[in-house]
């Protein structure tokens, strides 16, 4: 058994028993950790307080190679996400970070995605009103780590530049217009959509991101973007949270430039 | 291969799956069953099968009860004006216990969490919207963590456009802690939340 020390994230909590809680972590140095805070849910517990969505902890477990759950001994806190917020929408945009970090990734651990998933909710925490864009960004960004970076210049068939664009759910593909014509289900991205994209893909976190052009039915980009990385993945699952943020988030709702 | 008898074998598995029940106490809670009088054993069946016959849910404020609407609902010395808002049924018992608060409750049922697909849709949001008439003040006594807070928000912005007050229970520290043992978190809400005297 050996003692191990990374910096984390929370991507659920669940309850265990009567008093201890079940937590699994996005870690910085080991990946996906799921560990056991005995006793976390007793008043007087260290753990108590601690153990919430949307933050981001320095932890020390007990870490034994035959177990699937480890046991949680120290919690730091080291930065909370949206504590302030006046506004119900970043807990939903934030989940479908969570959710996505959690499903779409694999085990092995990535400095990277954990960096870059701490940028997200730090960014939609300080611009509450670029939640969409900041999970765009995000996604097309864990696109790229995970080695499947999506080529939203050229057609993935015949390479020629795309002014408009058509995503092949089948294959997961973006294609130009003569491409995707013969086929039965064809998604429009349209030219504005597709410069955000582009815009997005090559901003920095450091920069404003632009606001999105328009909400779709059914948050057509975030759905294009979780259906390619599931492709990509070969994963057989779906996020509820993009569900609920389907549901929840008024398609007319549209994003302004601060 | 288990010595024991078949029907004491199946009380036993039955027990173990209450909440905070583990095999051990099951085992203690069948064998206290047997020693005890029929009687005793007759009217703990009969109070399980009323509990799952006569109680349901209120269809004012969603709690339990065995008349609908409930006593709590039809009391006419109860403050009509006022909601207090709470996730479950044991909220209200709590709330009841203090003897503080003389207005309504609405049950919702759980809060939104969409980690784990739970929106608008799956709580008594729109039994409470419906409600909302005659009340002038709704106190939302929704459990302090990340998605209580999300459903507090997402509800106070949907009650505040009718033009009602809304205000949620205090954060902070509980009687009888330690400040040096409270976590960040719960200190500055109590710092936030601070009185005058």
């Amino acid at each position: 058994m050996s003692i191990l020390k990374t910096r984390a994230l929370i991507l659920k909590v669940i309850h265990f028993g009567d008093s201890s809680s079940v937590v699994h972590f996005y870690t910085e140095k080991h990946g996906k950790v799921a560990a056991i805070a005995k006793g976390a849910r007793r008043l007087k517990s260290p753990f108590r307080g601690y153990l919430e969505l949307f933050a981001c902890l320095e932890i020390i477990y007990y870490y034994k190679p035959t177990r699937d759950i480890q046991t949680l001994s120290k919690i730091e806190k080291l930065q909370t996400f949206g504590a302030d917020t006046t506004d119900w929408q970043f807990a939903i945009y934030g989940s479908v970070v969570l959710e996505a970090l959690d499903k779409l990734t694999t085990h092995q651990p990535d400095k990277a995605v954990f960096q870059l998933a701490v940028a997200t909710l730090n960014y939609m925490s300080q611009h509450p009103n670029l939640l969409r864009s900041a999970l765009v960004k995000f996604l097309l960004q864990l696109a790229e780590l995970s080695g499947y970076r999506i080529d939203l210049w050229s057609c993935a068939i015949c390479h020629r530049a795309m002014e408009q664009s058509f995503f092949d759910e089948a294959r997961a593909l973006l294609l130009c217009t003569d491409c995707s014509h013969p086929l039965p289900k064809r998604l429009s991205l349209d030219n504005s959509e597709l410069q955000f994209l582009r815009h997005l893909q090559n901003s920095d976190w450091e920069t404003t991101l632009p606001a999105a052009p328009h909400f779709q039915e059914n948050a057509f980009l975030e759905q294009m973007l979780v259906h390619y990385l599931t492709y990509q993945h070969d994963l057989n699952t779906h996020l509820k949270s993009l569900d609920i943020l389907i549901n929840m988030i008024n398609p007319h709702t549209q994003e302004k430039q601060p | 291969m288990s010595t024991l008898p078949n029907s004491v074998q199946v009380l036993i598995e039955l027990f173990a799956r209450f909440p905070g029940i583990g095999r051990k106490t099951a085992q203690r809670l069948a064998f206290y069953l047997l020693k005890a009088k029929r009687e005793e054993a007759v009217a703990l069946a009969k109070a399980i099968i009323d509990v799952k016959d006569r109680i349901f849910k209120c269809s004012t404020c969603n709690n339990i009860a065995e008349v609908d609407p409930c006593p709590i609902c039809t009391d006419p010395r109860r403050d009509h004006s006022i909601i207090c808002v709470v996730q479950e049924p044991m909220d209200v018992l709590a709330i009841e216990k203090t003897g503080h608060f003389r207005g309504l409750y609405h049950v919702l049922g759980g809060v939104l969490s969409p980690l784990n697909g739970i929106g608008p849709d799956d709580l008594n949001i729109d039994g409470l919207l419906q409600r909302l008439e005659s009340i002038q003040e709704v106190i939302l006594a929704i459990n302090p963590t990340r998605d209580g807070d999300t459903t507090a928000l997402y509800l106070s912005k949907l009650i505040k456009s009718r033009n009602i007050k809304v205000t949620r229970i205090a954060q902070g520290l509980p009687v009888g802690i330690e400040l040096e043992f409270a976590d960040e978190m719960t200190l500055t809400h109590a710092l936030e939340g601070r009185t005058n005297l």
